[in-house]
């Protein structure tokens, strides 16, 4: 019975997961995130590697996580973002507009410019909180419950107060899968 | 003239045509008042200012003019509402601009706090004075300053230069103690601009009059942060358009709280015009990216005057 194994036996090492500090530009966090998700080292893009990327403290303790969806929040936040970033985005257009000097608007530079300038953000300034991590020693069900009561797909994964690595929950679906298919 | 130019030349003349149905319908409404209740059922007033305001919010963008500039003087001319009301309906249409756009300007690093905030501690405080003699005096005399305001207004727009990066020799004494001076990126060119100002006591001062200005018609004042931040104080062009509008979020709350305790903010008036204010600068932006039609600077101008004009007159008695 596939659920009665541990978290330890399904989650990624800390060393195969991207990280980032929170003090680096957003840039290196999705360079990072892009490097382990397509394994471009290995010259293929395989889609199927890790989709966030984990954000450490100077002291290498974890405080934040990066998807792809916040990350894209933020470089295109008028189209990506929610109601205040769309606001947010009206609001600067207009003031420059209003002031009769819409030139000036960087937001009117080329989407290519745009979206590198909004990288140069600071991750910490824009990362998630963690909600949520267990221990490698609990069982999966304890950790899908965590997933989804908290609504994550990933969990940090600790061994007393070390950070050993992720669950994910695409690894959670390919072992309820295995029931299925057995 | 492009497709662009003339939908927004068409914007501008419906919104002139509204504005002239609705003085229109007060011009009746004077009569009918003179004898019987009204006979305008209560909804028309805010459907048609959310008609105007959406209009004002196209026009303000494409004719590079504040929406609180446009909204009291208009509103306060051609619809049966007493100033009071306009005016504190007017501080919360150019707060509601200033608030949206606050958080994206100071995160671009392009509104400096380091301006502003002396310049808003002296400006809000005054703003409140301005909310309190503007309240105080009779509303005709009020009307009668609105009126000159917006003359001088339109005049300044049509003289004031801008300067990109205005030249500044030598940071003053006071700006230096204060440590107003900077540092930004110009995106477009990659340069790194340093900047300092000069004339900051003459600066502050003059703020004082904005100030009480700002509270006194609650018309926004970017009109007025912008030329002094940048002609007078000689902050670059970038810079002070994003910290005056930074600016009014500070002084207009100041002032708007004096219009809200007093009972001169009606929902049933800010609710529509913040929401036709708020899309009209959506659909302006939009149009902003295909075409500006110069043309519609001019008419916003003229319209501002005319709108100047009629608060003289009305002022004035006549």
């Amino acid at each position: 019975m596939p659920l009665t194994r541990k978290v330890k036996d399904l989650l990624v090492p800390i060393r195969d997961y991207a990280v980032v500090n929170e003090d680096r530009p957003l840039s290196e966090a999705i360079n990072a995130l892009r490097k382990v998700y397509c394994q471009i080292e290995m010259g293929k893009c395989t889609e199927a590697g890790h989709r966030n990327i984990l954000v450490l403290n100077s002291q290498n303790k974890l405080v934040g996580i990066l998807d792809f969806r916040t990350i894209l929040r933020v470089l295109i936040p008028e189209i990506a973002g929610g109601l205040s970033d769309r606001l947010q985005a009206l609001g600067v257009l207009a003031a420059f507009a209003e002031a009769g000097t819409e030139e000036l608007d960087e937001s009117r530079m080329s989407f290519n410019a745009r979206v590198i300038k909004n990288s140069d953000i600071k991750v910490k300034q824009v990362m998630l909180k963690i909600r949520g991590t267990i221990r490698e020693e609990d069982d999966l069900l304890k950790a899908l419950n965590l997933m989804y009561g908290n609504k994550v797909t990933v969990l940090p994964v600790y061994k007393n107060e070390e950070l050993v690595g992720v669950l994910r929950e695409s690894d959670l679906f390919l072992t309820v899968a295995d029931i299925t298919t057995k | 003239m492009t497709k662009t130019g003339k939908q927004g030349v068409f914007f501008i003349a419906l919104l002139l045509s509204v504005i002239l149905l609705a003085g229109n319908g007060y011009a009746n409404e004077g009569l009918v008042a003179a004898g019987t209740e009204s006979s305008t059922a209560w909804w028309v007033w805010p459907l048609l200012l959310l008609v105007v305001t959406f209009v004002m919010g196209i026009a303000a963008v494409l004719g590079g003019v504040g929406g609180g500039v446009l909204f009291v003087p208009i509103i306060s001319g051609f619809f049966p509402f007493h100033l009071d009301f306009v005016r504190g309906a007017g501080l919360l249409v150019a707060l509601a601009g200033a608030l949206a756009a606050g958080p994206g300007l100071l995160k671009m690093n392009l509104a400096s706090l380091r301006l502003a905030m002396p310049v808003a501690l002296i400006a809000s405080s005054f703003a409140i004075i301005g909310a309190m003699i503007g309240l105080a005096l009779p509303t005709q005399i009020v009307q009668i300053a609105l009126g000159v305001t917006i003359l001088g207004i339109c005049v300044l727009m049509l003289v004031a230069k801008k300067s990109t990066v205005p030249d500044v020799p030598k940071a003053d004494k006071i700006s230096s103690v204060l440590r107003i001076y900077g540092v930004y990126q110009e995106a477009s060119t990659g340069e790194i601009i340093d900047w300092k100002i000069h004339r900051t006591w003459q600066g502050l001062v003059l703020f004082i009059a904005i100030g009480v200005m700002a509270g006194m018609f609650g018309l926004g004042a970017g009109w007025a942060n912008v030329p002094v931040l940048n002609l007078l104080m000689g902050a670059p062009l970038k810079i002070s358009v994003a910290t005056s509008k930074f600016l009014l979020s500070i002084t207009d709350t100041s002032a708007a709280w004096i219009y809200l305790n007093k009972g001169c903010v009606i929902p049933m008036m800010v609710v529509p015009s913040l929401i036709g204010i708020m899309g009209g600068s959506f659909v302006g932006v939009r149009l902003l990216k295909v075409a500006k039609p110069g043309l519609v600077r001019w008419i916003v101008i003229g319209m501002l005057g005319f709108a100047g004009l009629k608060a003289l007159t009305k002022g004035l008695g006549f």
